[in-house]
């Protein structure tokens, strides 16, 4: 995996050639709270020091809340089905929290478990994620707990960590997240950073991991348990 | 000096020591500091989780329609806040409580939410008493002019306007029913959004069903809500829904000289009849 280093004032300009070729969706204020919504230009995007995490998942943006799933056409000869047209435009996702980005793969997991669910893996293959680390937490969060991390890498394209105020670490871990490089290859310098370090307030307040071996064993005997 | 939080367990503590209830339902510390979470007390020891302060916010009358526990607890108390008590009166207007089944520990919150919130035990213990309280002193802080202020912001833009604002506003809205759930007196068995035959609202969190929802529940609460706000609370994508359910109080207020919750004996102007109504709105 390479490393690169983003200079915080060139990210805004990076975000708006993105924007000319991808639907961009990011954490936006909306009264008192955050919450991810489409946005025209980076100016409307909420800095990721104002927010833990945004009001809802991403999964809105490839799950939605509701959306045709087939027409038809009742005609003399019977009905004709018609293939929805589904609406899978390129889109990134900019600055959600590593746990949200991590929910990604285990979602795909489900939505190819029996069947191969067009209308996901469509949205998914069109979405690029770019993930930002948590450099502290609130009493809610648990990433830890479930072998997460609050610089964990799982699930996006692109982790960006704030070394400072001035500079981001980029992981870059996809070849998806390497094309938003591309992008604006001159936004980004050679280098590495201690990304352990950044999240240091994070990890400390975040509660130890479970051990999950031991909760799968207690629940084989637990399972119908009435209490 | 005991602190409130003393008083009301020494309540809680009478009352099941005397075997006038068999549970009481309060607040007890929740996971983080700035939460609360309702408890169930049966043992006259228990009252020891009981806690009160500003972050005390359920409405706790929500349980006292519960199917499981009346079935289990003949007798029950609750701790209430000045609209959780009106909430309790709706109720039993609406004979969905026997008064005899029930006691009140009446509380006040001055101003709920805020840490430095000042927070006591009502001295008031009969229904009657409450009742004469709320009438006579809380009424003032019921359904105020802050309150009421986005409420007349919103009266006052052009229909298209004010219909694209709640149209944005619905749009984020899941359907999670968190605002059913908080709400004390949405306590319908058969609730008209899970009626399928005929199915009144469109389930789906689509646009054009999740205003159905909204607007049809803030009808059926008309005349009835009593300003608690917990809907708008709960509400996890911040849905002023109060702004709807305040703007239908003032108007009842205003038409009928009705004010929900204050009164045991009083009947709620859109349950009664009376062959003398002025109806020339419908000629």
């Amino acid at each position: 995996m390479t490393t690169r280093i983003l200079d915080t004032a060139g990210l805004p300009g990076l975000l708006a050639k993105a924007a000319e070729q991808y639907r961009l969706v990011a954490p936006v204020r909306d009264g008192e709270m955050i919450d991810f919504r489409v946005v025209e230009s980076p100016d409307a995007i909420a800095s990721h020091r104002d927010y833990v995490n945004p009001r809802q998942s991403v999964k809105q943006f490839l799950f939605p809340k509701s959306e045709p799933l087939l027409g038809f056409d009742r005609s003399k000869d019977g009905i004709e089905l018609r293939e929805p047209d589904v609406d899978a435009a390129r889109t990134l996702i900019f600055g959600c929290r590593p746990c949200d980005a991590s929910s990604l793969p285990i979602m795909d997991a489900l939505y190819d478990w029996d069947y191969r669910d067009g209308f996901w893996f469509r949205r998914r293959e069109a979405t690029t994620v770019v993930a930002v680390a948590c450099t502290r937490c609130d009493a809610s969060c648990f990433c830890t707990a479930l072998g997460g991390s609050p610089c964990g890498t799982a699930g996006a394209d692109l982790l960006l960590t704030p070394l400072d105020d001035q500079t981001f670490l980029v992981e870059v871990l996809t070849d998806k997240g390497q094309a938003l490089i591309d992008l604006d290859p001159a936004a980004f310098a050679d280098g590495q950073g201690d990304k352990d370090a950044a999240c240091k307030a994070a990890l400390d307040a975040l509660p130890p991991a479970l051990d999950l071996d031991a909760v799968a064993e207690w629940l084989k005997d637990h399972f119908e348990d009435d209490r | 000096m005991s602190t409130p939080e003393q008083d009301l367990r020494e309540r809680a503590r009478a009352l099941l020591d005397g075997g006038e209830v068999d549970l009481v339902i309060g607040y007890g510390a929740g996971n983080v500091p700035e939460k609360t979470t309702p408890v169930f007390v049966t043992e006259p020891d228990g009252v020891e989780q009981l806690v009160l302060n500003p972050h005390c916010r359920n409405n706790l009358a929500a349980w006292l329609t519960r199917k499981d526990l009346r079935a289990k607890f003949a007798r029950i108390a609750i701790v209430a806040k000045e609209p959780d008590v009106r909430a309790t009166i709706v109720l039993i207007q609406e004979t969905q409580v026997a008064p005899d089944a029930i006691r009140i520990i009446g509380v006040r919150i001055d101003s709920p939410g805020d840490p430095d919130s000042a927070v006591a035990v009502l001295p008031q213990t009969t229904l009657e008493d409450l009742q004469k309280h709320l009438q006579d002193d809380a009424q003032a802080r019921d359904l105020t002019a802050e309150q009421l202020a986005q409420a007349e912001e919103l009266e006052k833009l052009p229909p298209a306007e004010r219909w694209a604002f709640w149209r944005q506003q619905f749009d984020k809205c899941l359907r999670c029913y968190a605002c059913r759930s908080g709400c004390p007196l949405c306590y319908c068995d058969q609730c008209i959004a899970q009626m399928n035959q005929p199915q009144w609202l469109d389930t789906s969190a689509h646009p054009l069903g999740n205003m159905a929802w909204n607007i049809t529940r803030a009808f059926h609460l008309a005349g009835r809500c009593i300003n608690c706000g917990e809907c708008e609370r709960v509400c996890p994508v911040d849905i002023p829904l109060m702004a709807l359910n305040r703007f239908l109080a003032r108007q009842i207020r205003d038409d009928f000289d009705y004010r929900a919750g204050y009164d045991v004996e009083s009947y709620q102007p859109f349950a009664t009849y009376k062959p003398d109504d002025d109806e020339s709105f419908i000629r």
